[in-house]
């Protein structure tokens, strides 16, 4: 069993790899590049000044992982530390430089129209941004992470220590984050800032900002309060003390130096609403819980009174839900939701801070997948009453009830739990819509919109993330088969 | 059995207690003093970055103009006051400009705190960062402030040699390239707004980020929350140096995609929103008049301009109806013919193509009749226009006599001079062996039903007053990209694939005539690949369309517009050079101004004409809103748009005297 799931696991990984890797190379390499600038009315106001036009757009292509590019005044720099100053005048000598050094670092060296200044582009190959993105996919922290040129003799250490601000902690000198582990009130009270990951940083939406922070961090209202800093100052603040991050001293803000009393002054802010990943498995907890609260009971009293009339109309509800699109659904449902209940019909009406706000996306979620699941359920009960071991309960003159309860229900058992994963990958796909309808701050939606924005770091994030969710909750519902009958055995005996 | 009845009845009473649980504690019924201080409404697309010296984007500025505020700012009038500066001189020559700034205007951070006074300091280190960072609205001003193209391209490496200086903290002087009349109307855009260095170093990279403590702030407003996609919030600013004037203390707009517009008046109307937009062309509407008669009122016109443009050197033929070489021949010469582009503009009946937009109701609301709007700057006094039209008439007095350039009527259609002018036109073209009728290619996206339901009141009224014996439109349905592709990315002139198009508008940069006028100058026009041209300074190898621009004259634009540039004492005489280059313009009909944006529908709470105005750059939304109980009826916001009115004529006519 361990080899198997070892075995599993790798495979697993394996095919999210995969996954990634061709989002990565449909997304650079099918998808046409000048789309990119379609709503951009900056390229009708350049169109008078090329240069400025060749400029804005390879920025927007370097920003975006296409190309790197260097203008006139970096290349100009890069290439004059090569030992020879290069000047900008147009010079056979400068050219023959600037050419070699284009040569030596594998750009293509090319001309403004107009100035006729020299500028250089490379392309970047897709396997070079691949490596890029699994290179840097998982940061570990440690007490070297950190040179800063001008604190030549910062101390480097990991240590338990009883910090003024965070209690007792690991602390790190030298590290990225100041508190390793650290211990607080909130769920699940053990905390650690050593393992990250990095997904890249999006653009142009949520232009510079690291992708795990967009989906990731808090949101909402910043949460600030009067709050005495170790050199006794007192200030509004809403500083998430327990990300305390290195900041540089080139960088550093005197007086927010003085008010942590080191280098580590760099934090972000404590927001009051659950990030746009913790938005959405919250919705779909709840949801997966719905569906299955509503349609396991549902189908089981359809199955046990076949044919009669809570069956039949079971069937007619069912039929009526599948029939219809799933927009319909929803706004039909929100649009009830709202009419009959009062209930908000847009998510930051009353904010996440509301349990009403959540009510209807999380209901509208749960519905969505409730008559795929009657069906099937119902489906899957008829035909084990008409199985031999029931027939056999039955002549030996047990009650209905009890193999009910005692021998279908665990023999169903085993489909429903198999099915848990399913419902999962379904959620995601409801999210996108329920999200978007009911402007609900989570991930489901942010699909399609990054995919309409050209936002190509955070499209491969969320299908990165999407996939592992995927393969994950697969690998899961195959592990809690084993557990809910233990006859099943995932690994094959003998030699495999 | 009784297991069994029990486990189902436990499922549905929980699910039971959820519903109850979502159904029970019903709260966010507003106050009515909440009511009066809190704005809220929807936008439609997130802010991609909050570095306001850096981006160009209205999805951006559209906030940030509330957060930051430049040297100078626009009061209700539009026009320009005191913002971080209190007062300011400008030398005898025009060159040098000197800024006294507020001793009280403060930098405060997302918290609210205090971080410390505006400096004139802050202003130099927001003009390198606005280089250093690739600002996208540089260009306003690159060419103005002396030294600084150098220093962008590389010829200096030293900030100092550009024209901009602290002299002391609270003194800051600007030295221009040349007089520009204008030049404080650029100081509202972001680009020349103060940031402050220690900040800037501090945040280094993450300055401007899209988050609510990237930036500080020293405007009207703080921005306390960004979720993306679903809620943007402002608090007013405690710091802000006329914070007496910010009635409207919370700003909450809710993320709307726009797939359901009738929603916003029913959210309206439940008390959820301040104001709504109302359309007249949707089915609800109907409602709409049953419930608020009284409360519709039509906005004020802005000032961007959408227009028609002609090919008048036509180089590419991927999207035409055209069969014949003969075919394509004949148009290019039609449209060289001015008698012909006259005939057509004659013909077009404006009022039907915009009543697509926002219905009969608002048929003529949003019409404009020149590129520069008429009360865009005033002469001695007047209306810009009236200097405009006089021109015109004395260029041409047949077809010109009797013209009204005002805004929101149609001043151009007229069924018996398209007539006249078709005959002239048809004579002429016979003589160069053109047969009828001339094929117009128009292309409309697909997808977008307003553009082609637009294109296609185009056709029938053109076609029905000339006759299809006479001329044809053709509208070419186009992919979206390929659309594009066509028109607005159009690469070159020769690019330009059409015969006509409408896929043409503009904003102007700056308080000048010569920011609608140069976009065609036949040398450096940014627009100039709308009339299939390209700006012969920047063109590469031959000016393929030098033979176009002789057989209009062109350089007789470039001459009135050169003669007006060169004024830069005289306001008044500067608006009349150029309001002679506008008559050329409108004379030629290479281009058929339609409308502008505004003139649209709405309901709202919000009192009118409060807030700040701007004709170009930004101002604040929210500053000086005030909100009333009841919905602002009809008849009190044409009293207030009178008085504003006669305000802003006042101002015009104190302002000419001055000169």
């Amino acid at each position: 069993m361990k080899k198997y799931l070892f075995f599993r696991i790798i495979r697993s990984l394996v095919s999210i790899f995969l996954v990634t890797t061709l989002t990565y190379i449909i997304i650079y390499s099918l998808v046409p590049r000048r789309d990119v600038f379609k709503d951009d009315t900056m390229v009708q106001k350049l169109k008078s000044e090329p240069d400025k036009l060749t400029d804005y757009e390879n920025n927007a292509f370097s920003k975006m992982n296409y190309i790197e590019y260097l203008d006139t005044k970096t290349l100009l720099a890069k290439a004059s530390k090569d030992g020879k100053e290069v000047t900008a005048a147009h010079t056979a000598e400068n050219k023959k430089l600037l050419e070699s050094w284009a040569k030596k670092n594998g750009f293509a060296l090319k001309r403004y129209r107009i100035s006729k200044d020299y500028y250089v582009t490379r392309e970047l190959p897709i396997w070079e941004r691949l490596g890029r993105f699994y290179g840097n996919l998982i940061q570990v922290d440690n007490p070297w992470a950190v040179h800063d040129p001008k604190n030549p003799n910062m101390k480097r250490y990991v240590r338990f220590e009883n910090d003024k601000l965070a209690g007792f902690a690991l602390v790190g000198s030298g590290t990225k984050f100041k508190y390793q582990i650290y211990f607080n009130s909130s769920f699940p009270w053990i905390h650690q800032n050593i393992i990250h990951i990095n997904l890249g940083t999006s653009y142009p939406t949520f232009a510079g900002l690291p992708v795990s922070q967009v989906m990731g961090s808090r949101q909402g209202q910043t949460v600030s309060e009067k709050f005495t800093f170790p050199n006794g100052r007192t200030l509004n603040t809403s500083d998430n003390i327990y990300t305390r991050q290195y900041q540089p001293t080139a960088n550093q803000d005197d007086d927010a130096k003085e008010r942590y009393g080191d280098h580590y002054t760099a934090t972000d802010q404590i927001q009051s609403d659950p990030s746009m990943i913790g938005t959405s498995f919250k919705a779909g907890f709840f949801a997966l819980i719905i569906t299955y609260v509503i349609s396991i009971p549902m189908a089981i009293v359809m199955a046990r009174f076949k044919g009669r009339f809570f069956d039949r109309l079971g069937t007619g509800i069912v039929t009526v839900l599948i029939s219809v699109p799933s927009l319909a659904f929803i706004y039909a449902f929100r649009y009830a939701g709202s009419a009959l209940f009062g209930l908000p019909d847009s998510f930051p009406t009353l904010g996440a801070g509301n349990v009403n706000s959540w009510v209807l996306p999380t209901f509208v979620l749960g519905f969505l997948s409730v008559s795929g699941l009657v069906i099937w359920f119902r489906r899957y009960m008829i035909d084990q009453q008409s199985s031999d071991y029931v027939k056999f309960a039955k002549a030996k003159g047990l009650e209905e009830g009890e193999i009910y309860s005692k021998h279908i229900f665990k023999n169903a058992s085993i489909p429903i739990v198999q099915g848990i994963p399913g419902q999962i990958i379904g959620l995601i796909g409801g999210a996108t819509m329920t999200e978007t309808i009911f402007a609900m701050p989570g991930m489901g939606k942010m699909l399609p919109d990054s995919i309409i924005a050209h936002n190509n770091p955070l499209v491969i994030s969320i299908v990165f993330i999407f996939t592992t969710i995927a393969v994950f909750s697969v690998l899961l519902g195959d592990i809690l088969m084993t557990i809910v009958d233990p006859r099943i055995k995932l690994s094959t005996s003998g030699d495999d | 059995m009784k297991w069994q009845k029990k486990g189902l009845l436990t499922a549905m009473l929980v699910s039971v207690a959820l519903l109850g649980a979502a159904c029970g504690n019903k709260s966010g019924s507003t106050s009515g003093d909440k009511a009066s201080t809190e704005y809220s409404y929807v936008y439609a697309t997130d802010p991609d970055t909050f570095d306001y010296t850096v981006t160009s984007r209205s999805t951006n500025s559209d906030h940030l103009e509330n957060f930051v505020e430049g040297l100078l700012t626009r009061n209700k009038y539009g026009e320009l006051v005191g913002g971080v500066a209190k007062s300011w001189d400008v030398s005898k020559d025009g060159l040098t400009y000197t800024y006294h700034l507020r001793q009280n205007d403060k930098w405060t951070d997302s918290e609210g705190n205090e971080q410390g006074t505006v400096k004139a300091q802050d202003f130099v280190t927001g003009l390198k960062h606005a280089v250093d960072a690739k600002s996208a609205t540089l260009y306003v001003v690159q060419g103005s402030i002396k030294g600084l193209d150098d220093y962008v391209s590389g010829k200096t490496k030293d900030f100092s040699k550009v024209g901009i200086k602290a002299i002391d903290d609270h003194t800051l002087q600007y030295t221009l390239n040349k007089p520009e009349t204008y030049w404080n109307s650029k100081l509202t855009y972001g680009v020349m707004y103060p940031v402050k260095a220690s900040f800037l170093k501090s945040e280094g990279k993450n300055f401007g980020k899209a988050a609510t403590n990237s930036i500080l702030y020293n405007g009207p407003y703080i921005l306390s929350n960004f979720t993306a996609k679903s809620v943007i919030q402002y608090k007013a600013n405690p710091n802000y140096w006329d914070k007496k004037n910010v009635h409207v203390k919370t700003v909450k707009l809710t993320y709307n995609d726009g797939s359901n517009p009738d929603g916003l008046y029913k959210s309206f109307m439940k008390g959820d929103f301040t104001g709504s937009r109302v359309y007249p062309t949707s089915a609800d509407y109907k409602n709409v008049l049953k419930q608020s008669k009284d409360n519709i009122i039509w906005s004020t016109q802005n000032s961007s301009v959408f227009n028609f443009t002609w090919n008048l050197n036509r180089g590419s033929y991927n999207a035409t109806s055209k069969k014949t070489n003969k075919e394509k021949a004949d148009t290019k010469k039609a449209v060289l013919n001015r008698n012909f582009r006259l005939a057509v503009q004659f013909a077009f009946n404006k009022s039907s193509y915009n009543a697509q937009a926002n219905g009969e109701a608002g048929a003529s609301k949003s019409l404009r009749n020149e590129m520069t709007p008429p009360d865009f700057v005033s002469i001695d006094g007047q209306n810009y226009s009236k200097q405009v039209e006089k021109d015109l008439v004395s260029l041409d007095p047949d077809a010109w006599k009797n013209i009204n350039l005002d805004d929101a009527q149609d001043g151009t259609y007229n069924v018996a001079k398209a007539k006249e002018y078709m005959a002239k036109a048809k004579k002429e073209l016979q003589a160069e062996g053109v047969s009828f009728p001339i094929h117009l290619d128009l292309p409309a996206d697909q997808k977008s039903v307003l553009t082609l339901n637009q294109s296609k009141s185009f056709k029938s009224t053109v076609e029905k007053n000339l006759g299809t014996d006479f001329v044809k439109v053709n509208i070419q349905l186009l992919s979206e990209d390929k659309y594009l592709v066509a028109t607005y990315q159009a690469t070159s002139g020769e690019a330009s694939d059409f015969d006509i198009s409408n896929a043409s508008g503009w904003t102007p940069d700056y308080d000048d005539p010569s920011s609608y006028l140069e976009i065609y100058n036949p040398s450096t026009g940014s627009m100039l690949q709308t009339l299939g041209l390209d700006a012969s300074a920047t063109v590469q190898g031959t000016d393929k369309g030098a033979a176009a621009k002789k057989a209009l004259d062109f350089s007789e634009y470039e001459d009135l517009l050169s003669k007006a540039e060169a004024i830069t004492s005289d306001k008044n005489a500067r608006y009349k050079a150029f309001a002679k280059a506008e008559a050329w313009l409108l004379n030629s009909g290479i281009q058929i101004p339609v409308n502008s944006a505004g003139g649209t529908p709405s309901v709202t709470k919000s009192v009118p004409f409060q807030i700040p105005y701007a004709q170009s750059g930004l101002a604040s939304a929210y500053k000086g809103m005030k909100i009333q109980a009841k919905p602002v009826t009809t008849a009190q916001y044409q009293k207030a748009l009178k008085a504003w009115k006669a305000k802003r004529a006042e101002i015009a006519k104190e302002e000419s005297s001055e000169n």
